[in-house]
């Protein structure tokens, strides 16, 4: 479920880490710029190059990723699984507006194009609060 | 053992309470920003019933949302008729207003939401663009097009834009920005998509209104305004066939001495401009002396004085002081002076509406209409550029009628008894 003190997290403000797998188990780490809430259990990313975090979407569906709060640094960890990729509808089109509005900004309009989003299912959420209680 | 229980018990309430006063504060905060957001929308709908002034609407919009919400930033673009960009009409919290500047569809926040019509919100806006130049730098990606210069903030953090909307058409973009990283929240798209539609629908009244103004202007070119008084209608959309009114009015007649022969020497178009000059120079003394154009009868002037006769006396007498000026000018131009004759005369009229459903015309018609006009063509044949008849001449006041004396006593064409002229002295 993503909470009231989960949203911050979802603003693209802290780029966050996603952790996908080959079919043999292989873990790939990579950096996506944001994590979309699509509904309460859902979530979204974008993918605009066919790097090797969608390629092992294709074989393995389950994903970690770690998001981190931009004001109280709170990191959650989010076990996902992939359910469905979208090309077009209102999902889609908000990802795609937000893309285009900061490619055009830096001149890359013509590169960075939205190509599908990848829909998931939040299976769970780990809080690691206790990670930073140093502080 | 005892009292660290109780120690840990009393730690627990205290957690508790704590944990309560919480979710109060955080419910109060919920209801005042609705207190608000009610209060904003409130505020912004009587202004808009209240003002037809759309500069005055944008600037309080964007005040109350910076009072309230602390939206400090903000500016209106408008849609630039048959381009695709949007023009900054009115901002607030910039260091110079930025009016005029242009935002090309597509580009940036603003931008896209021009494009796509529907709203986006932003945050982590140098974050986010630091990720895209990474990941193009890394990649093999190039692109030729340079980064972009838009209107607002140099250095913004969080964006949020609106689209105006009128049905489905795209009237403008309402773009509200921060320095602050994570400025603003899903809530916020809520009032401000509100506002976003209040201000739209202020933009259509106001234009609909203007539409309304410049054809009622355009009509009392035609139709004049002072003529729709004497009806006691506000505005030609309520006249119809038949409406009339009867009064005591002066109906004075201008027109230029031996015009035919003086345009034979003249093409068509020096023609039309020649008497637009003429004409240009005379009319606004009737307007001066309350009276107002009927009609425009080629060089010929038929204006109305509902007022008082006396009025339409000195402005006959203005006329030909201001004729004087007219030759002089000409005559320097090494042109031949023109006469004018005018006549006036007061009669019991009736003002109306007069002509076929498809084509009507507003104007004054009696037999005293007629009267003034013979009374005109009686200038040329006695002498006088300027007579009155008798009618005006006795409800002139004192010291107007010594200015003027008995002519003769003339027989018109169409009227069996005889008419009495006054010139001046």
């Amino acid at each position: 479920m993503i909470t009231e003190e989960l949203l911050p997290c979802l603003q693209g403000i802290v780029p966050a880490t996603i952790v996908t797998t080959t079919k043999d188990l292989m873990p790939n780490a990579s950096i996506v710029s944001q994590v979309f809430p699509v509904d309460d259990t859902h979530v979204a990313i974008s993918n605009q190059f066919f790097s090797k975090t969608f390629r092992n979407l294709q074989e393995n569906p389950h994903a970690q990723v770690q998001v981190q709060h931009p004001e109280k640094f709170i990191p959650y960890l989010l076990n996902l699984k992939l359910v469905r990729i979208e090309t077009s509808g209102d999902l889609f089109e908000s990802m795609e507006m937000q893309l285009e509005a900061i490619a055009s900004m830096t001149g890359m309009s013509d590169v960075f194009k939205l190509q599908s989003c990848y829909v998931f299912k939040i299976l769970s959420i780990e809080d690691f609060r206790h990670a930073i209680e140093w502080n | 053992m005892e009292l660290s229980a109780a120690k840990n018990e009393i730690e627990e309430i205290k957690k508790k309470i704590a944990e309560n006063q919480q979710l109060i504060d955080s419910l109060n905060e919920k209801l005042q920003r609705r207190t608000d957001e009610v209060k904003i929308i409130q505020s912004i709908s009587s202004e808009i019933l209240n003002s037809l002034d759309l500069d005055r609407i944008f600037q309080k919009t964007m005040e109350l949302l910076d009072d309230v919400f602390g939206f400090n930033h903000s500016m209106i673009l408008l849609k630039v008729p048959n381009e695709d960009k949007v023009k900054v009409s009115a901002s607030r919290g910039y260091e110079t207003l930025g009016l005029g500047a242009e935002v090309e569809f597509g580009k940036g926040v603003i931008g896209v939401v021009a494009n796509k019509k529907k709203i986006l919100r932003m945050v982590g806006m140098p974050y986010r663009m630091r990720y895209v130049q990474t990941v193009t730098s890394e990649s093999n990606y190039t692109s030729d097009s340079a980064p972009i210069e838009l209107p607002g903030l140099k250095n913004v953090k969080s964006q949020i834009a609106i689209p105006l909307l009128l049905k489905d058409r795209l009237i403008g973009v309402y773009a509200v920005e921060s320095e602050q990283v994570n400025a603003f929240k899903a809530i916020d798209e809520v009032i401000l998509t509100v506002v976003g539609n209040q201000i739209a629908s202020a933009i259509d009244n106001a234009s609909a209104y203007k539409t309304q103004q410049l054809l009622t202007q355009a009509y009392s070119r035609f139709v004049p305004k002072e003529l729709l008084a004497l009806l006691q209608k506000n505005s030609i959309l309520e006249t119809q066939l038949a409406d009339q009114t009867q009064g005591l009015y002066t109906i004075m007649f201008s027109d230029i001495r031996d015009f035919t022969n003086l345009s034979e020497q003249m093409s068509p178009a020096e023609n039309f401009e020649f008497i637009n000059e003429y004409l240009g120079f005379i009319a606004p003394v009737i307007e001066q002396y309350n009276g107002f154009i009927d009609k425009f009868i080629g060089d010929a002037i038929m204006a109305i004085f509902p007022g008082c006769p006396s009025d339409a006396v000195q402005a006959g007498i203005e006329m030909q002081e201001r004729l004087a000026q007219f030759n002089s000018q000409r005559i320097e131009q090494h042109k031949e002076p023109i006469k004018t004759g005018i006549g006036i005369h007061s009669s019991t009229i009736m003002a109306g509406i007069i002509g076929s459903k498809d084509r009507m015309e507003g104007t004054v018609i009696g037999d005293g209409v007629n009267l003034a006009s013979r009374i005109e063509g009686l200038t040329k044949s006695l002498g006088h550029s300027l007579l009155i008849s008798e009618a005006t001449f006795k409800l002139l006041s004192e010291e107007l009628s010594s200015k003027f004396e008995f002519l003769a006593k003339v027989k018109v064409k169409g009227k069996l008894e005889e008419v009495e002229v006054y010139k001046t002295r």
